[in-house]
Order: structure tokens, then C-alpha cells, then sequence
């Protein structure tokens, strides 16, 4: 049974900066992308003004900051560009089917295309996702005036400015939890009807979907709740990442 | 019961009490993509009770999260025609032009509801229930914990075969020569001109049954995506897709399977499942280590983008021995260079919906999936046009988008045919002509050899004298190894053979000891120095990365010399002047010098597994 300092469940900007600040640490991570937070959800997160890391830095150096916005499509491409060469350790397309108390330790229940493994650790965080989904991101040509589109009673919008001037992100925050499946067909079919009143023209709706107020702290067996949107920028995160790695180490 | 699982890789099994199932269906479909899709939908259209489980939380497969949303041949037929017919009622909507993936997302879902499919997103299967050789059921990790899910027939729509792995069934993986898989794609949806458009290029091999190599790899290719140009709004990644684009897993061994042989002599089984149709589109250029009969028919022949129709066998989706289960999407009982050809997403769609048709007919006939009432099965799938498509001739040269005309391609040829062809720059089914026949044609043949005749007529006499194992072709081949000929052959779209990589080729199974000095100086370091290698590929003929010729050229002959060693019994001998050339140090400037100094680029991979190859041979 492989060991570690800690196992994150959740990939993205914190768990990076965690991985990387920490001597022995593993994440868990169940879809295929690096980042599934930001990247595929085109959310129009910004960079605060005075921002100054080697992450900040390495996302100007590519392009892909202009102000305070960030190129969200590539954050996940940037991400991993700046993470290969530290080899942190990763498994994408994993589940984690349980965590369970072994004395002073948590033992692991991985899953993945190798069948069942379990791993050790001395602290686990949890930085996947919530689940209560309700919010879908649409990336869209021309800015969206919203006014002019109907009432719907299954859900709430709000536009907001995307990384290159001519396009906005439009997000359609629904009154109950939903999936992704049925919000897109949802989406797309009130669209269908209504969308040449408002000017704009979707590009690509997004894959993932996220809540307004996931949970956060520690849970009764001290596995650490961290919610990535509310880190801030996704800078923030991976700083907050690499600070907390520091704390745990010193625990 | 017997619980079915894997465990670090390796296939286990546990006595288990009978659980206590929480859910139960007629139909369970594991994957909810390009194939489980339409099996989901047609087995409830067909009135089976159908639960479908899928890993990510969108459906759809490799269309969808891979991106692959466009059509690389596969036959046209089915219902999938109807939800593109209702997805492009989208069309307009979306900025930049084109089908709109989420479109077809949001279509196909809804014939799911529609139908009365129960879908569960974000779950995967642990393992199987299985009592004697029959399959009774499946656990799920789903969002809402663990469930023990029962059914009469499951059909694993995985398309990487993730639940046959746990079956007490033999599988095998990659090439037969060493093991590898064709490459895979990390598509790319971008923005050019304000036009919609996608990035393909081939991204290496995986082994998505490693993860940690297979997540090496996946970050890899996405950090590479970083290169592409994003200037402005209309030149801009849109998105990279979250699914990587496999296109080849396990197969396996099944109740009947279908052979690349079968696929290029036409033979067509007793019990067909349907009827796919593509090009053996293995994609990679390390044809030096490919088996003879597939060199044959893609490098001598020239003949890689001649489309086939493939009837795919009943019994090519039944695991051998076990019942209650079968297989849709490109995980099936066929050896590696026809699974290739049985993957496109047009003939996937189709294939999920016989296979959804077929599994809820047995069912309800309470028997065996091979063991169906087959005129009630074609009288069904008639009715929806998925079983056979929109008939094309046997093999036929095309192009999947119509840029090309279609012809259709016969190797029933005359002699006077085969002689007329074989002095064109298309020689190619002549070529496959003279391969297929009863060697008769020889003594014909010989005579074009004479110098009389032009350069290329020689030449191509002599490919097909040697295709036909003739050492009257020898001469020919090696004038043209002397003189490095760098001309292609024509007849395909792309992918176009040199014809010094067919001589070479050739030379290695009929040459003689002598021809091995003739082939050593293409692996000298200063062969790379001649000016023919600076020559520019035209795409139109041969869509080739950068150093196409010099790979070519060089992996054949290494691999050349290794056979000639062979069969000559001098491979002691050749041993030890080969493998000083093939140090590492030596091994990384050949790899330099193909590719600029890109080590992780496709084509490097490419290289080092044929040296990893020769090496091996040589030391075995």
C-alpha cells in the first residue's frame, strides 16, 4: 500500500499548489482534466490588479491575462504546462470509494482502470466539486442584454464580461438542482426561441456546473472541506494551496 | 454469486451471498456514448426496462467530450441520422458555423427520456455478479453511494472494454508485434477567422489501463495545447476536450471474431451483427514493424485508404463462454488492424443500435444473444436502416467528405489490366491483384523488367513479383534502394507509400546476405546528410510530418537487416555491428535529427519503439 503525507480529492489550482509545496502528497482526481473547475466552465474568473507569483507570471508570459481577466479556456493547458516538470503526482479518471479511520492515518479506497487500490495518508482533503449543481456558463458572441429575454421560471440569468471584448459569459443559475444534461437541453431549447432578442450568439456551453455556496471546514473524521470558488482568483487558490501544504507540514 | 472485479490490475474473484439488489432492469448499459447511447434508446424502444450508467456526468462519448462530433467514413443509416437532423435545428444559434456539440448532447438525451431510459451520470461499475458463465449483475459507485444493480443482459458500451476486464475471458491489447496502440488525439475546438474548426493532431501512444502513464500523458498533451495560436476573438481556443481520443482498447475473445484478413478478402460470416465501413485507419507510421499481411496491403499494395465494407460477425460482440453480456463500440472480438476499421462514429451509432435491438429481442426470446431469431432481427433493424446502411460496393477508393470521387475498386482483374495499371503511378490493385492470385501471372511479369521499359513500369513490375515472393524482382529493388528512389506511389488521398520504402521492404524478405551491406549505410549517421532528405513532401500525395522519408527509409531497413539476419542465420553476426549503432546516445541523435530535438513528439515515440523493436530482436 502506497503512502503519504496527504491525499487530495479534487484536482485544480489549490490541489496543485498544495501538491507542489508538500513533500509526499497524491490527488485523486475522477475526470480527465487537471483543472475541471474554471477550464471547462468558461467561468469569467479575474486575476486581482497587483497580482505578482511565477504562476501569474507564467499565465502573462503566455497571453493569456489581459487586465484582470484570464483566458479561461487555456488556464487548464497553462496549469498543466507549469506542473509537469515538478512531477506532481497525479491520478486523473480515479474515484475514491471510500475513506476510512486507520488509527492516526486514513486509509483510501481508490478506483479506476486498474480496478480497486488503497492508499495511506496522514491528512485527506476533500476539494472536489459539491454536488448541488444548479448554475450552467454559456460562452457567447456580442454582449448579451439579457432585458430583452423572456421570464423562465426554472431559472435565473446574469451576464458577465469574458476574456476578449466581444464575447460574454451568460449564466443561467436554475432554481433547483438540476444535471448537466438535462439543464444544457433545458438551455439550448429556451435559446432556440428566444436568443435573436438579445443580440448575442453562443459559442460553446460548459461542461461543468458548480453551486453558489458549496460547504467548507472539516467534517467529523478532521477530512478537510475546501471549496476552490471560494478561494478567490484561481492564483489565490493555488497560493492558498502552497500555504496551507506549509501548515499541515508544520502539524 | 461470484463478484468479478480487478484489483491493482489484475483480474479477481470473490464468493458473495446474493445481494440484495437495489435496482433492477432487463437492459443495463454500461457507457452512455457513442455506441451505448443508441443501444440504451433502441433496447427501450423495443420495450425493455433499461437503466444506462455513465461515468462522466455528460453523455455522449467520444462525440460529445471527446469532440469528435464530425464523421470519418462509417456507413450512413439508423436513428442517428434523426438526432443530427434535430440537432442541426440548433445550428443557427451557435456563433461561428457548424454542428454544435451540445446540440447533439441535448438530442440524444432527449430520445433517452423519451424512450424511458434511466439514466445515472457520474457513476462507474465496481464489478459483476456472476453465477456459473452468466452474467446477473453489476455494483455501482453512483453520486448516491453504492448500488448492486440487477439485469438479464448487460451490454458494455465502455468502448476500452472496462467491464469485459473482469470477466473470465482472455483479452489482448495492441499490436501484435509489439504490443502498441495506435495514437491518440486531444482534440481542440477552435476559433480561425472567426470560423469554427478543430486541432487533431496525434497527441502519442496511451495505455489508458496504466494510470499514472496514462495521466502523464493526458497533461502532457494538454500542456502542449499551449502553442497554439490565440490572438483574438475570431483566431482563439474555445476548448480543449475533457476526454481524451482513444481510438483503441482491449479485444477480446468471443464466440466468432472478425480478422483484418476477413476484412480484405471480403469473407462474410453466416450471422451478421451489421455492417461497418471505413479504411484501415490505423494512424502511425511505423508500418517497418507492422505484420507482413497488413505491409502487404497498406505499404506495397499503396492501398491505405481504400474504404471496406466489413460485415461484423453476431458472435465478435459475445465474450467466448459467458452469457448475459455483450459488447458495443470498439471493444469486440477482432484483431488489432480491423479494429482500426470498426470504430468510425457513424458505424458505432449503428452498431449500438443493432445491439440494443438484438439484446432486448433476447430478452424477450428468453435465449442466448447468439441464438436469436435472426429474420426477426433483420426484419427489425430493416425497419430502421442501422443493420446494413446505405449500400457502398466491397472496397471502393472515396473520401469522407466528398473532396474525392467515389470509385469503386475491383482486384478481379485481367492481365492486360494488371500490366496496363502496373505501368501507371496508381499501380496499387494491380499490385493487390498479383498478391491475391495464383501466381500465373509471372511469366508475364518478367519481361517488364527488361531496361527497356521506363523506370517506373520496372519498378512497380517488381513490386508485384515480389508481393508474390519472386526473386526475379531483385535487381529492381535493389537499383532502387541504390538510388534511394524517393518517388510515391499515387491512388490514395494521403498516406501515400515511397516507393524505396516498398523496395526496402521487399528486399528484406527475399534478399540476400549480401544485401544487408547494400541496406547498412541508410542507418549511417551521415546518411541523414543527403540532400534527397531536404526534398519537400507534397501533402496533397503524403500528409507526413517533417523527416517522413528518412523514417521510412530508416525503419525499414533496420528492420530489414534484422529480417534478412533472420533468415539467413547470421544474426549473431549482425548483432554485433547493429547494436553499437544503436546506443542510446546514438538512438537520441537519430531521434534529433527526425525531429528537431522534440524527444516527446508522436513521431519520436514512433522511433524509439521501432529501435526498442530491432533491439529487442536482436538480443532475443
Amino acid at each position: 500500500m502506497r503512502s503519504y503525507d496527504t491525499v487530495i480529492l479534487g484536482s485544480g489550482f489549490f490541489s496543485f499548489g498544495y501538491a507542489l509545496n508538500s513533500e509526499s502528497c497524491l490527488i485523486v482526481e475522477r475526470t480527465q482534466l487537471a483543472d475541471p473547475n474554471f477550464s471547462g466552465t468558461f467561468n469569467g474568473f479575474h486575476a486581482a490588479n497587483g497580482e505578482s507569483s511565477p504562476l501569474f507570471d507564467f499565465f502573462t508570459e503566455n497571453g493569456l491575462i489581459k487586465g484582470t481577466s484570464v483566458n479561461a479556456p487555456l488556464a487548464e493547458s497553462a496549469l498543466c504546462a507549469y506542473t509537469v516538470p515538478y512531477k506532481p503526482e497525479i491520478l486523473l479518471g480515479t474515484d475514491c470509494v471510500s475513506v476510512s479511520q486507520n488509527g492516526l492515518r486514513y486509509d483510501i479506497t481508490l478506483f479506476n482502470s486498474e480496478g480497486f487500490s488503497t492508499v495511506s495518508a496522514k491528512h485527506v482533503i476533500n476539494a472536489r466539486p459539491p454536488s448541488d449543481r444548479r448554475s450552467l456558463n454559456l460562452l457567447c458572441r456580442g454582449v448579451a442584454n439579457i432585458q430583452a429575454l423572456p421570464y423562465s421560471d426554472k431559472f435565473s440569468l446574469s451576464v458577465s464580461p469574458a476574456f476578449y471584448p466581444e464575447e460574454s459569459i451568460l449564466t443561467f443559475r436554475f432554481n433547483s438542482e438540476t444535471d448537466v444534461n438535462s439543464a444544457k437541453r433545458e438551455v439550448l431549447t429556451y435559446l432556440r426561441q428566444n436568443a435573436p432578442l438579445a443580440g448575442f450568439a453562443p459559442i460553446r456551453a460548459a461542461y461543468l456546473m458548480f453551486s453558489e455556496n458549496p460547504p467548507t471546514g472539516s467534517d467529523r473524521y478532521g477530512i478537510r472541506r475546501i471549496n476552490e470558488l471560494a478561494l478567490g482568483s484561481i492564483f489565490d487558490a493555488f497560493r492558498k494551496g502552497q500555504q496551507f501544504a506549509s501548515e499541515v507540514d508544520k502539524t | 454469486m461470484r463478484f468479478h472485479t480487478l484489483e491493482n490490475g489484475i483480474r479477481v474473484t470473490k464468493e458473495k451471498a446474493t445481494p440484495d439488489f437495489s435496482l433492477n432492469c432487463e437492459i443495463l448499459c454500461i457507457g452512455a456514448g457513442a455506441s451505448g447511447c443508441y443501444a440504451a434508446i433502441a433496447a427501450a424502444r423495443e420495450g425493455a426496462d433499461v437503466i444506462a450508467v455513465e461515468k462522466d456526468e455528460n453523455i455522449g462519448g467520444m462525440p460529445i467530450n471527446g469532440q469528435v462530433l464530425g464523421y470519418y467514413y462509417g456507413e450512413s443509416g439508423g436513428s442517428y441520422r434523426m438526432i443530427d437532423f434535430l440537432a442541426s435545428s440548433f445550428d443557427k444559434l451557435f456563433y461561428g458555423g457548424g454542428k454544435r456539440i451540445e446540440a447533439k448532447q441535448a438530442c440524444i438525451y432527449n430520445a433517452m427520456i423519451e424512450n424511458g431510459v434511466n439514466l445515472i451520470t457520474g457513476s462507474v461499475i465496481l464489478g459483476l455478479y456472476i453465477e456459473g458463465s452468466r452474467v446477473f449483475g453489476a455494483k455501482a459507485l453512483t453520486p448516491h453511494g453504492i448500488l448492486d444493480i440487477s439485469c438479464k443482459m448487460l451490454i458494455d458500451a465502455t468502448s476500452d472494454g472496462h467491464i469485459v476486464r473482469m470477466c473470465p475471458v482472455r483479452t489482448m491489447f495492441g499490436r501484435s508485434t509489439d504490443g502498441k496502440t495506435v495514437p491518440f488525439t486531444n482534440r481542440v475546438d477552435l476559433l480561425a477567422k472567426g470560423k469554427y474548426t478543430q486541432y487533431n493532431d496525434d497527441d502519442g501512444i496511451c495505455d489508458q489501463y496504466a494510470p499514472v502513464s496514462y495521466t502523464e500523458k493526458i497533461m502532457y498533451a494538454h500542456a502542449k495545447k499551449l502553442t497554439l495560436k490565440t490572438t483574438d476573438s475570431d483566431n482563439r481556443v474555445i476548448s480543449i476536450a475533457p476526454m481524451a481520443g482513444v481510438r483503441e482498447g482491449i479485444r477480446y475473445e468471443g464466440e466468432d471474431t472478425l480478422t483484418y484478413s476477413d476484412i480484405i478478402t471480403a469473407n462474410s460470416p453466416e450471422k451478421v451483427l451489421f455492417y461497418a465501413r471505413s479504411d484501415i485507419d490505423k494512424h502511425g507510421s511505423d508500418t517497418a514493424i507492422d505484420e507482413e499481411l497488413y505491409q502487404n496491403w497498406w505499404v506495397i499494395s499503396n492501398l491505405s485508404t481504400v474504404t471496406a465494407r466489413i460485415p461484423v460477425p453476431l458472435g465478435a460482440v459475445v465474450p467466448k463462454g459467458l452469457d448475459g453480456i455483450v459488447t458495443a463500440g470498439r471493444c469486440l472480438s477482432i484483431d488489432s488492424y480491423a479494429s482500426s476499421a470498426v470504430r468510425m462514429n457513424r458505424d458505432m451509432h449503428r452498431m449500438g443500435e443493432c445491439i440494443g435491438i438484438a439484446a432486448a429481442q433476447a430478452v424477450r426470446e428468453n435465449c442466448r444473444f447468439t441464438e436469436i431469431n435472426m429474420e426477426k432481427y433483420y426484419s427489425t433493424t430493416a425497419e430502421y436502416n442501422c443493420r446494413i446502411g446505405n449500400l457502398h460496393d466491397t472496397f471502393a477508393f472515396d473520401s469522407p467528405n466528398g473532396t474525392a470521387p467515389y470509385r469503386a475498386v475491383s482486384f478481379d482483374l485481367t492481365d492486360e489490366r494488371i500490366i496496363e495499371l502496373l505501368s501507371t503511378d496508381s499501380p496499387g490493385e494491380a499490385i493487390w491483384a498479383c498478391y491475391a492470385s495464383d501466381g500465373h501471372i509471372t511469366e508475364k511479369l518478367i519481361p517488364l523488367l527488361s531496361p527497356d521499359n521506363s523506370a517506373a513500369l520496372r519498378r512497380h513490375a517488381a513490386f508485384a513479383l515480389g508481393i508474390m515472393g519472386k526473386r526475379e524482382a531483385l535487381p529492381v529493388l535493389r537499383e532502387t534502394i541504390s538510388e534511394r528512389c524517393t518517388e510515391f506511389l499515387h491512388g490514395c488521398r494521403r498516406s501515400n507509400q515511397l516507393e524505396g520504402t516498398v523496395a526496402i521492404c521487399l528486399l528484406g524478405r527475399l534478399g540476400d546476405p549480401t544485401d544487408i551491406e547494400l541496406l547498412l549505410p541508410i542507418l549511417s549517421a551521415e546518411e541523414h546528410d543527403r540532400p534527397l532528405y531536404r526534398l519537400p513532401v507534397d501533402p496533397l500525395v503524403n500528409k507526413s510530418s517533417h523527416g517522413y522519408t528518412y523514417f521510412q527509409f530508416y525503419t525499414h531497413a533496420l528492420m530489414a537487416i534484422i529480417k534478412l539476419a533472420r533468415i539467413h542465420s547470421v544474426t549473431q553476426e549482425i548483432s554485433e555491428r547493429l547494436l553499437p549503432l544503436l546506443t542510446p546516445e546514438k538512438r537520441n541523435a537519430t531521434v534529433d535529427t527526425i525531429t528537431n530535438s522534440d524527444r516527446k513528439s508522436p513521431i519520436a515515440e514512433l522511433l524509439y519503439g521501432v529501435i526498442e523493436k530491432a533491439i529487442s530482436e536482436l538480443e532475443s
